[in-house]
């Protein structure tokens, strides 16, 4: 769970398997809590290891919570969502970020940043991981976290060579899908790299669904 | 429709600037793209893209993969025996995109025997 610090405001959001299950603040709780939240422009987010409530208050998926923030329309990004600038995360090394980089995955769907679509976490397997620049993995969580590092790194790699070819400039993302799993990940200013490996379940849609 | 039109389809995308073809050697196989992106960017362009294609592969051929660059995005998917590219901002609606290269490349894949025709 994540507790979350923004001013004289606090509030925490509950996860389980990628999915937003319960939100709280000081007065609020369930879809409420988390669209007020989702909607603080700035704060802090701290990574507990208290036990998670056993609630689940939340019942919309991200994509419409963030839709609901102040009635807009989100940031388009690769899901057709989009995320509300964060000057916090823009600017912020995984170090600098902390929990926050976390957040960020779990929070932001649209983004190669993060992980994967709500629709890819319902019954899947997930592997996080947080790389140096040098390659060597700072964090990671889930299964075959060192062979997911290895693709990822490789990929970044060779997304770097595209975009050198191209003259696209730096690569900041990539994001891979196919129909057992998607891939995800994001270099940051430092040259660190996070990224999610979600591998879909059974309950995914497959290829003729999707293409 | 043949294959140079339905490429130049995906522009009613809001923002799409482009897109090209590259076959499994990183060949370019069709383009429609400004002239900024001129003959050699796109051969040396191709070879890398069908190199991080071939990486991606995990026991699955790709449904998609979608690389953001500092200037612009490049989205990926598997066309005609190949790989469609297309050039797009940030901005891009990417399911519409998603949809419209879905068509694309049903397209394409029908007229692949005139693949040949590069430019």
């Amino acid at each position: 769970m994540f507790v979350v610090l923004s001013g004289d405001c606090s509030g925490s959001l509950h996860f389980e398997f990628g999915r937003l299950v319960h939100a709280e603040t000081q007065e609020l709780a369930g879809d409420i809590a988390a669209i007020e939240i989702l909607s603080w422009d700035h704060g802090e987010f701290i990574a507990s290891q208290r036990a998670p409530e056993q609630l689940h208050t939340v019942s919309m998926l991200l994509e419409g919570l963030l839709e609901r923030v102040n009635g807009e329309p989100p940031l388009t990004t690769l899901t057709g969502i989009r995320r509300r600038p964060n000057p916090l995360m823009q600017s912020a090394t995984p170090e600098q970020a902390g929990g926050a980089i976390a957040l960020a995955a779990a929070a932001t769907p649209g983004v190669a940043a993060v992980p994967p679509s709500p629709r890819a976490a319902e019954a899947g397997v997930t592997t996080t991981v947080l790389m140096s620049a040098r390659g060597e993995i700072v964090n990671a969580q889930g299964p075959d976290a060192e062979t997911v590092a290895g693709r990822i790194a490789y990929l970044a790699r060779l997304a770097e060579l595209v975009g050198q070819a191209m003259g696209s400039g730096e690569t900041r993302s990539f994001r891979v899908r196919d129909a057992r799993e998607e891939l995800c990940a994001r270099r940051y200013a430092d040259g660190s790299l996070s990224g999610v490996s979600n591998t879909l379940g059974p309950g995914a849609p497959g290829p003729a669904s999707t293409r | 429709m043949d294959n140079s039109r339905a490429l130049q389809s995906l522009r009613d995308i809001d923002g799409v600037y482009g897109s090209f073809v590259v076959n499994a050697r990183g060949e370019t196989t069709l383009r429609d793209l400004p002239a900024v992106f001129d003959d050699a960017t796109l051969a040396e362009s191709g070879l890398r893209v069908a190199r991080f294609w071939e990486a991606a592969l995990n026991g699955a051929a790709p449904e998609y993969a979608l690389l953001e660059f500092s200037e612009y995005s490049l989205f990926l998917r598997p066309a005609a025996r190949g790989c469609l590219c297309v050039v797009a901002p940030h901005t891009v609606n990417v399911l519409a995109l998603k949809l419209a290269c879905k068509v694309v490349a049903r397209q394409l894949e029908a007229g692949r025997s005139t693949l040949s025709d590069v430019g």
